[in-house]
């Protein structure tokens, strides 16, 4: 079994924990509590670049660090793959936040895509914020294959931010935007 | 700038709705904003600078933007999410090329049509005037594919 199969063995555990009503897997104190404090299991979504990121997820999996069950990772090539789009999606379809790992900058194994990537997470945050929802939702981390703490500090930082939020507001595709009586349309 | 002999010659063979490039012709851009989809390829092909990509983006074009389109996805899952409407232009950062609001000027438009002719979703039209078209062609020739 390679060393990425375990890594995606982590996404069923994360599932169960998501379910309500489910037992949680053990997972990081700092991030249960947090969690349970806003109430509620929260889901991230992580794109990752294979080149850095996933393979330093890999390298957690394989040290057995635990990640926080409320993470799925998504495998990219490259994160210049990343389309405003995906993460939107990624928010609008159940996420409660969206990350993106990356290479270091200046790093990364395609010349510009980790650039283009922080650029594109930027307009995302200034969409999100201009509709009314926290940019802090979508954030991008960059860092090297050989530093899986890292990731794993990334993702409980982000565990950490989204489970402090309440959850996500969404409604059903194609149903109608009624600004909430009481505010003046400012803002 | 008037035409030479030989560039009335090759407008008299082109049919009435091919769109002109020369200079001298002058064209009226007609700008359909509801078909742009903001890629900027007639702002890359201006010669004069007159349409250009800005550097803000104003969300509603995501939020009315067609069903169906690359726009109306974003458009549509930003719709599902959102609490508020966006009160102002955002503004893009340099790397995000495609979603930026695309600013024409009318001042600088030489009218040559060029961006009309690289529009792949033919949000720009060109429509030579009629008395230029007219005195290109002569009187009493007739034109093919004239309607």
């Amino acid at each position: 079994m390679s060393a990425a199969a375990q890594v995606r063995a982590v996404a069923p555990q994360a599932r169960e924990a998501a379910a309500p009503g489910a037992a949680a897997v053990p997972a990081p104190a700092g991030a249960t509590t947090a969690a349970a404090a806003a109430g509620g299991a929260r889901s991230i979504v992580a794109f990752c670049c294979r080149e850095c990121a996933y393979a330093a997820a890999d390298a957690s999996a394989n040290a057995r660090t635990p990640l926080p069950p409320t993470v799925r990772l998504v495998l990219l090539p490259c994160t210049g793959r990343v389309s405003p789009l995906h993460l939107l999606s990624a928010l609008a379809e159940g996420a409660d936040g969206v990350m993106v790992a990356g290479c270091l900058e200046g790093q990364c194994h395609y010349r510009e895509g980790n650039f283009n990537a922080i650029d594109r997470v930027k307009f995302v945050q200034r969409l999100l914020e201009s509709v009314g929802v926290e940019p802090e939702r979508c954030r991008m981390f960059t860092m090297s294959a050989g530093e899986p703490p890292k990731f794993v500090a990334a993702v409980r930082e982000m565990d950490r931010v989204v489970g402090a939020l309440p959850p996500l507001a969404r409604r059903a595709a194609g149903e109608a935007f009624a600004p909430p009586a009481g505010t003046g349309g400012g803002g | 700038m008037p035409l030479t002999d030989r560039g009335r010659e090759i407008l008299k063979r082109l049919p009435a709705t091919h769109p002109r490039s020369s200079g001298s012709i002058g064209c009226e851009i007609v700008r359909h904003d509801d078909l742009c989809i903001g890629c900027g390829t007639c702002a890359s092909h201006c010669p004069t600078g007159a349409s250009r990509r800005g550097e803000t983006f104003d969300v509603h074009q995501l939020l009315d933007a067609p069903e169906g389109s690359r726009r109306g996805e974003l458009g549509a899952a930003l719709r599902r999410l959102m609490r508020a409407e966006p009160a102002r232009p955002i503004e893009v950062p340099p790397r995000v090329t495609v979603y930026r609001t695309i600013l024409y000027e009318d001042e600088r438009c030489i009218g040559c049509g060029t961006c009309a002719r690289n529009c792949p979703v033919e949000a720009i039209e060109a429509r030579p005037p009629e008395a230029t078209a007219a005195a290109a062609v002569g009187p009493g020739e007739r034109v093919e594919a004239a309607s």
